[in-house]
């Protein structure tokens, strides 16, 4: 069930009135949320919400067990065991298919023309997200951020709570179970900023990211060698953006949603393309993911305490981990390395005060170089293999200016998605308070107004988010 | 990563708390946005429920859709999605700094589908059962490219989401190689199941009646194992109801091709990776062959020739020209660029048959030219 669907409309509408209706239950309210997010889930594959369901009561008996135990090295073991049984559902379900391949190719390689089959797994949706949130609960026990869990429902309606369940954003068992330990509050509903949110998420991905990837990015990157460079640059921004705004546009509406619902999550992207480094790239994209790799590999790897080799290679591990973590592919390997070895170079410039300042004209500067490091990562994300990146890379070097692509069409939506990074944030928050000054009834009305005219311009199929397939 | 550096500026200070409202207020906005979604695009959730599967909830669901959407038209109240839809085309046909002929094509579509959609809804206005609903005409990213007028040989190339990854491959090699001109048309989940989505037999019967077209080729089918409705009455996928039903389907779109067309190519479904969609495909195919052997004019394609190991399964990759090539998408259904580029020589094997044309109504599966090739294997 996508969220800009009739299906998801009338979903909603039952889970808001269900939920609100057993809210003065803490229990039943939570009962309720479960069943739904139940349903949300099986609506792709019934089968996958055993998966879910079994990942979720194998991290709340682990948890118990930590809890149970004082002595650290047994702690330490369970915990080892509980991430390893995380990482194993992740790997098995994401990786198996590419080392089968891997295999068969290797085979074919020494000459043995025979397809081994041993599995053939389909990879559950939001797999990912609700293995990396088990990882976040246990983690959080075993490091004392919050109690285990006695209700196993509660444990698995944070894995499976139906608006950040299939492509996040990830949120923490320290900051959502608290959220459960009493009803929703029905007289502090975030509603204005739920249906901005909502509003934005709608357009960012009907009409943005879907007019990028149908106009620009898939023309492009299809077949790099008919492009010329003109065209070459501008799908590489087109992907940036396209990524972007699909990706922001379902947290968006997860987050939405979420405080429709009387829960709260914290913001996943915050401009992230006026980053004036790539470690503040980091701290603008995807900030679940990033600060969950920070605070989950990077800083037990040892972070930057452990000396200067120490901290470079704590940050490679991490940028590839964060890459494989997309996906077994030799592309988001190459995409780690590049945001790996910026990082680096980064600290390198910084430790050597070869830094240009980050205001003025330097600021616009930064960002600008900043901004094309990633699109170059991007390359490597969107293209289908090696051969592609290399034929597209290959291709700006063929410095033909003219355009298949660009148009006044493409154009406005350029200068949207660039307005959309420059403007400063205080002129949103500007914006939703003074939608606030209009009566909520009003406020409703106005999205159901912006629903239909997005229905005008969205196609009669709105493709999936590119993150269901991470 | 955790990063210290010191140029960077502090972020921004924590965002202000939003302001806060009571349950009741939020029930009313939630109506009010709920309300005027059910007043405004009557036509959209009526399209909506047009594509969820069909069952008795479903079907009634439908109907009142359409009453109500009969009853928002009376009223006026579907001109402000058509306003902004039309102004939409205007700014998407605005002009490019480059028109290669490639997108003179789209663009030349672009204004068909414009008088189409004008055309279309001056008539649902008046009727709003018309099948010829505006909905529909609709593209779902598709490659709907218009050939220019010219007196050479000329293909028409239709089907579901399969033939969106082929089809531009066979039509950009069937005109540099077949010398022939191509018109596509594919829509993403359609198929012959359910005509109430899409009607690909009413859709093939206009384009060839506004042009004539030497051949035909088809290929969908792969969204059509559900349950549909026929005269009212829902049919289980499988039964024997539902087959008979289906085969008719795929007998008057063969039927139609042959009217208005000297040939007919259908593409049968290539090996599915799942094995019980491949069950299903492999059915398919049957009936699909089996129907093209009462139309002379119609030819089946046997793609598990071109696409599948030596038992006729699934293959992801294919050793071409001694690189191993993955011929399939990652999902196990949909055909790759390179492997699009396999249907080509079959394809324009079909077609040349035509031109000495076999005495027999009765043709067999085509076999793949490179099937007597050794295959190298990969997964």
């Amino acid at each position: 069930m996508l969220f800009p669907t009739g299906e998801f409309g009338v979903f909603f509408l039952i889970a808001f009135a269900l939920s609100w209706l057993s809210s003065k239950h803490p229990m039943s309210n939570k009962i309720v949320l479960l069943i739904l997010s139940y349903i949300f889930y099986s609506w792709w594959d019934y089968r996958f919400s055993f998966l879910l369901a079994a990942s979720s009561f194998a991290n709340f008996s682990l948890a118990l067990f930590l809890e149970a135990y004082q002595d650290k090295r047994t702690r330490k073991m369970i915990l080892v065991v509980a991430c390893g049984f995380n990482l194993l559902v992740l790997g098995f379900f994401k990786y198996v298919g590419f080392f089968q391949s891997s295999f068969n190719d290797l085979l074919h390689l020494v000459g043995l023309s025979r397809e081994i089959k041993i599995f053939e797994v389909l990879l559950p949706v939001g797999v990912s997200f609700f293995t990396f949130q088990g990882i976040s609960y246990v983690v959080d026990v075993y490091k004392g951020h919050i109690r285990a869990c006695i209700n196993p429902i509660d444990v698995l309606l944070y894995n499976s709570f139906f608006p950040h369940l299939v492509a996040g954003p990830i949120v923490r068992a320290k900051d959502f179970l608290p959220q459960l330990a009493q009803p929703p509050n029905s007289t502090q509903i975030f509603a204005t900023r739920a249906f901005f949110l909502i509003g934005i998420g709608l357009f960012k991905k009907i009409v943005l990211a879907h007019t990028l990837a149908v106009e620009v990015v898939g023309p492009v990157f299809e077949s790099p060698k008919s492009h010329s460079s003109f065209d070459l640059l501008l799908g590489a921004y087109g992907y940036a953006f396209q990524i972007y705004f699909d990706f922001s546009a379902y947290s968006d509406i997860a987050i939405g949603t979420a405080y429709l619902l009387g829960f709260e999550f914290k913001r996943n992207f915050n401009q992230p393309y006026r980053a004036v480094s790539l470690s503040d790239f980091w701290k603008r994209w995807h900030i679940s993911l990033s600060s969950f790799l920070r605070d989950y590999l990077y800083v037990p790897l040892g972070g930057s305490r452990k000396g200067i080799f120490k901290t470079y290679r704590n940050l490679l591990i991490t940028m590839v981990l964060g890459g494989l973590w997309h996906g077994a592919n030799w592309n988001f390997v190459i995409w780690g390395l590049i945001h790996g070895f910026g990082l680096i170079l980064e600290k390198e410039l910084s430790r050597w005060n070869l830094v240009i300042q980050a205001y003025g004209v330097g600021k616009y500067l930064r960002q600008v170089v900043v901004f094309h490091c990633v699109c170059l990562a991007w390359i490597f994300f969107n293209a289908e293999s090696l051969n592609v990146a290399r034929e597209y890379l290959g291709g700006f070097g063929n410095l033909q200016m003219h355009s298949k692509i660009f148009g006044t069409y493409v154009g406005v939506i350029f200068a949207i998605a660039i307005l959309g990074q420059m403007v400063p944030e205080k002129s949103v928050t500007f914006f939703e308070n003074n939608i606030a000054k209009i009566p909520l009834a009003f406020q409703g009305a106005t999205l159901g107004f912006v629903v239909v005219f997005l229905s005008a311009l969205s196609p009669s199929a709105v493709a999936p988010f590119i993150y269901f397939k991470f | 990563m955790s990063q210290d550096d010191k140029s960077i500026p502090p972020p921004p200070p924590a965002t202000p708390v939003p302001k806060t409202y009571r349950l009741s207020q939020v029930t009313l906005a939630i109506i009010c946005f709920y309300g005027t979604i059910l007043l405004f695009d009557s036509k959209g959730i009526h399209a909506w429920t047009t594509k969820i599967p069909v069952n008795p909830v479903t079907q009634k669901m439908r109907v009142i859709a359409e009453d109500h959407w009969r009853q928002m038209a009376k009223w006026g109240l579907e001109e402000p999605k058509y306003t902004i839809e039309t102004r939409w085309l205007d700014l998407q046909e605005a002009p490019r700094l480059v028109y290669p002929r490639k997108y003179e094509h789209q663009q030349i579509a672009k204004q068909e589908k414009r008088s189409k959609i004008s055309e279309r809804d001056a008539n649902w206005a008046k009727n709003p059962r018309l099948k010829q609903d505006y909905e529909q005409s609709r593209e779902i990213a598709t490659a709907s490219q218009a050939a220019p007028e010219t007196t050479g040989s000329r293909v028409l190339i239709v089907g579901d989401s399969l033939m969106m990854t082929v089809g531009p491959v066979l039509k950009e090699q069937l005109e540099i190689k077949g010398e022939v001109l191509v018109t596509l048309k594919a829509k993403l989940a359609t198929g012959l199941a359910r005509p109430d989505v899409f009607d690909w037999r009413q859709e093939i019967d206009q384009l060839t009646q506004q042009q004539r077209f030497q051949a035909v080729i088809v290929l969908m089918g792969a969204n059509d194992s559900q349950d549909f409705a026929e005269n009212g009455k829902i049919l289980s996928y499988g039964t024997s109801e539902w087959v008979k039903t289906y085969k008719s389907r795929i007998a008057a779109v063969m039927e139609g091709i042959c009217n208005k067309a000297t040939l007919g190519v259908w593409v049968g479904l290539p090996p599915m990776q799942s094995p019980n969609f491949q069950k299903k495909a492999s059915r398919l195919n049957q009936w699909i062959a089996r129907t093209a052997e009462k139309y002379p004019c119609m030819k089946y394609l046997d793609t598990a020739t071109v696409f599948g190991n030596p038992k006729g399964g699934f293959l992801s990759y294919l050793t071409i020209d001694g690189k191993s090539e993955k011929i399939r998408t990652t999902d196990g259904i949909h055909i790759s660029k390179k492997g699009a580029v396999l249907l080509v020589e079959p394809v324009l094997g079909v077609l040349s048959l035509d031109q000495n044309p076999h005495p027999h109504p009765n043709p067999n599966p085509i076999p793949h030219p490179s099937q007597e090739k050794s295959k190298e294997l990969t997964h």
